[in-house]
Parts: C-alpha cells; structure tokens; sequence
C-alpha cells in the first residue's frame, strides 16, 4: 500500500473534495499498528475494535487543528493510549474490583480467546506482562513488541526519556521474576 | 542488564511475533465499518437532545411521562370542591328523595339488615337511659304507663 506522508494527508485532508480520501488513506495507513497497540492493552479483540474506532472519530474531529508539533503516527498513538487507559480505569470502576482481580479477569480471558494462538510460553508471558502497573504495561509493549524510539513514546506518554529507559528496566526485571516461578 | 537489550528470560529463537490474532479480512472491512459508525454517529447528532437516544434516558424520560400523567388525570377528575352536609341535606329534601327511600332501603344500602351483631348500639343504649332517668325524675309508676296503655 502506498505510503502518504503527513503533509500530503493534511494537505488532501484540507480540502472539502479530498477530505474523506485523506481520511480513508490514513484509516488504512495506520489502522493495523494501532490495533495492536490497543489490543496488547486490553487483549479482547472486540474491545480493540471497539475503541480503534473511537480513536479514528476523534482523530477526524480534531484532524483540522492538527498542528505539526508532531508526526501523526504519535498524535494517533496518543489518542490511541489514552483511551486505552480511560477503558482500564472505567473498567475498574464500573466493577467495584480492585486492579489485581481485573487483571486475573483479563489474564483468564486471554485462556478462552479464541483469536489468541500463542503457545505456553507466550501466554506466560502476557500474564506475565499483566501484572505491571498500566504505564510500565505500554512502555514494555511500546518498546518490546513494537520496537519504538524512547523518544517517541516520550512524547506519546509524555515522560523523559530516562524515566521511561527506567521503567522498561524495571517491567523486564518484574517479568523476568514472574517467568522463573514454577 | 542493559534497559535497551532485550531481555534475557526469552530462550534463544523465541519468536517475538504477535500471539494475537483478529478475524479473517478484519482490517480489509475496517475502514467501511468504521465509515458507517461515523455516519451513525452524525445521525444522532443531528437529533437536538443525542442523550435522549440511549436507551437508559429514553426509559427514565418513558417514566417520567407515566408519573406525570396518571398524577394529572387524577388531578383533574378528582372532585373540585366537595359538598357540604348542608348542601347535600337541601339537595335531598328538595328533590324529594327522602320521601321515596323506604327503611329496608335504608338499612339495606348500609348494611344493617345483614347485619348479625346483636349489640345495641352507643345511641340506643343512651336512649334507654335517658327513659329510665326521666321516669325517676317525674316519679312516674311503672302501673300508671300500663294503665295509660
């Protein structure tokens, strides 16, 4: 699929004629990565999609005001984050449970997912994942799984490069513990 | 360890791939569903009260309009202003139903001809009284009233 880069998506985004072709290209540019960021998030595929397609509506509403402090892709794996984060907190208070059980509840999920085909090993090493505090949870995925820069996921998170350099050092050190047990 | 190695736990040839999975030609149809969402949404936008169009405050909205309604109809057809006694008594001498209603009628629309408590009653009792006192007072002989009859 041809690439756009971010000045021609705004430029066609600008005008009425192209608007909902600039929008639709950058729907298929970016859809796929942040899926799976979401999805290693919140895991359930449904909920994914769900909140992939909050994260594409509220991308088109604020698309005219976007001003290029940044690239697109970490505009959208802001939006992309922080509703994942708005989803995890909802969840843990609309059910009265406290982190620990929720994080049970997704680990037993990913158990009967039927669209999860990794082996023991690599459930392990979600429910391993699981135990981390949310942020420590992106940063290990954000870095691990996607292979990000610290300096965009600093500016995504909004954390210092170090402290996410940290964070990181310490996800892999708690996953590393969880993975030696038994 | 160094934070930017990889960690060490994962055994050699691990793949690091993706152990999720999505739906067949999930990402193929995402865009059209996503078009339809948004079309869906501005339909609701349009309305000029979008949050009456969840279903929760559509019921509570459903409701409130019962309440205020049964209230009102009871409202309305309940009786303005009562009757007095005094307006009914007038009424019932003037239309000269007293005259048509018969004793059995009486005791039949309240019940005493059916009625199988002996026990007399607060009024009749002080009656009887009232008799014996004054027949004391005037010190009238219980012979002079069979004579009298």
């Amino acid at each position: 699929m041809e690439e756009f880069s971010d000045r021609e998506l705004l430029d066609l985004f600008a005008q009425a004629s192209t608007r909902n072709h600039a929008f639709n290209m950058l729907v298929r540019q970016y859809q796929q990565r942040l899926y799976w960021h979401i999805r290693k998030m919140v895991l359930d595929h449904d909920d994914a999609d769900d909140l992939l397609q909050n994260v594409f509506i509220k991308a088109f509403k604020a698309l005219d005001n976007f001003r290029e402090d940044s690239k697109i892709y970490t505009w959208l794996y802001k939006i992309a984050t922080n509703e994942c984060i708005t989803f995890l907190n909802t969840k843990k208070k609309r059910f009265m449970v406290p982190m620990a059980d929720v994080e049970y509840q997704l680990s037993q999920n990913l158990e009967t997912d039927s669209y999860f085909s990794g082996d023991r090993i690599q459930m392990k090493l979600q429910q391993a994942i699981l135990t981390l505090p949310d942020k420590q949870r992106l940063v290990f995925n954000l870095k691990y799984f996607e292979e990000m820069k610290y300096e965009d996921m600093s500016e995504i998170l909004g954390t210092s490069v170090g402290a996410l350099k940290a964070s990181f050092h310490h996800a892999v050190k708690k996953i590393e513990e969880f993975m030696k047990r038994d | 360890m160094n934070p930017e190695e990889t960690p060490d736990f994962i055994p050699e040839g691990f793949p690091k791939g993706n152990p999720f999975r999505v739906p067949e030609g999930y990402f193929d149809r995402f865009p059209a569903k996503l078009a339809e969402r948004m079309e869906e949404d501005k339909k609701i936008r349009r309305f000029p009260f979008p949050s009456l169009l969840k279903p929760a405050p559509l019921l509570a909205a459903a409701c409130m309009l019962i309440i205020a309604g049964v209230f009102g109809y009871r409202m309305l057809s309940g009786p303005a202003d009562p009757l007095t006694d005094d307006e009914i008594s007038t009424y019932v001498y003037q239309e000269g139903i007293i005259d048509e209603l018969e004793v059995d009628d009486i005791l039949e629309s309240t019940d005493m001809a059916e009625s199988t408590d002996t026990t007399p009653t607060r009024a009749y009792t002080n009656e009887n009284e009232e008799i014996q006192y004054y027949l004391l007072d005037e010190d009238i002989d219980d012979a002079d009233i069979i004579n009298e009859l």
